[in-house]
């Protein structure tokens, strides 16, 4: 995400919306390819996800800094105006148009063998191989996936800051686990869909506001966002004993 | 003796409120508590605005992307061992 962001930065300053928007196309086609790549490695090594992921991140975070050390502003303003402001209606602003990717991107994906293999292969691996699904291929769509919206990201923010970012990784990482545990994601995989998830960046978006509004230092929103995965984690534990019980 | 089979009468296929629940439950779970945090938020401040919701919506934007590409990836890989290739 933050590798999106700087690479938009670099290539965007000076130029105009057309020649921005060809450069958000290619960063959104390198970031997918990172993504494809990090599920290949996973897929090809066997070498646990979780331990794959977290050292590509470390590589992708290394390239943003040689990218860009520091957070610069320069997202030409045109390419700004495509989330910030309202076109239609004062209640329907741009970044909401914008959300739309998602579902577009979704939407067709779920409904397809792709997608349903996708879910097969995290709800339950052996299940999936036995109904012929190519777990090798699902697996590295996924993250060709991710890669894509983690792209889709990087580009969000550059819209709506201004600024190539470098670290803005770090955050996004931790509030996006955040947003998928709150949205009702499974992260014992083969659940969750994406409206959730959404709602939930809402949540956690609009909880340091809150803060603000009542005269409190907003920091205390990332207190609230660890009291919050507890809770959430606790109550879906609990779902499970039920469950058995 | 004659066997009796008894026929399963077949399940409506209507609406199913408890596979229902059971399945967007928590998606409707949150929508309400985000609908319950901005009545609180408007209660707070009561000049709440279109100016203040689109940039709640800007501040979500790049959140709600990154959280649906983990989405994806929690998906299709879980967390349990399972050992198929």
């Amino acid at each position: 995400m933050a590798l999106a962001n700087v690479l938009a930065l670099r290539a965007m300053l000076g130029h105009d919306l057309n020649y921005s928007l060809v450069v958000a196309l290619i960063v959104l086609l390198e970031v997918t390819l990172a993504g494809a790549l990090n599920g290949a490695i996973i897929v090809v090594t066997r070498v646990p996800d979780i331990v794959i992921t977290l050292a590509t991140s470390f590589i992708w975070a290394g390239l943003a800094l040689l990218v860009l050390a520091k957070p610069t502003p320069g997202i030409p303003l045109d390419f700004q105006n495509l989330a910030q402001g309202s076109t239609f209606s004062p209640w329907v602003p741009n970044a909401l148009l914008v959300l739309l990717v998602i579902p577009l991107v979704w939407i067709p994906l779920r409904r397809s063998r792709a997608g349903l293999a996708i879910y097969a292969v995290g709800s339950d691996r052996n299940a999936a191989f036995r109904s012929g699904v190519n777990l090798g291929w699902s697996r590295l769509l996924a993250y060709a996936v991710c890669g894509f919206f983690a792209a889709c990201g990087g580009l969000a923010l550059s819209m709506t800051t201004g600024v190539g970012t470098p670290l803005a990784g770090t955050y996004y990482t931790l509030s996006g686990v955040s947003a998928i545990v709150l949205g009702g994601v499974s992260l014992a995989g083969g659940r969750g869909g994406m409206l959730g998830p959404v709602a939930a960046a809402y949540i956690l978006s609009l909880i340091p506001a809150v803060l603000i509004y009542l005269g409190i230092d907003p920091n205390y929103g990332q207190m609230i966002q660890g009291v919050l995965i507890v809770i959430v984690v606790m109550i879906g534990g609990l779902g499970v004993v039920l469950r058995r019980a | 003796m004659a066997s009796t089979a008894v026929a399963e009468a077949p399940r409506p296929a209507g609406f199913r409120f408890g596979r229902a629940a059971r399945r967007y439950g928590w998606t409707v779970a949150v929508y309400a508590l985000f609908a319950l945090l901005m009545v609180i938020t408007i209660a707070i401040k009561p000049d709440y605005g279109a100016f203040e919701w689109n940039t709640l919506t800007l501040a979500a934007l790049p959140l709600a992307f990154a959280a649906v590409a983990q989405t994806i990836v929690c998906s299709a890989e879980a967390s349990t061992s399972q050992s198929a290739r």
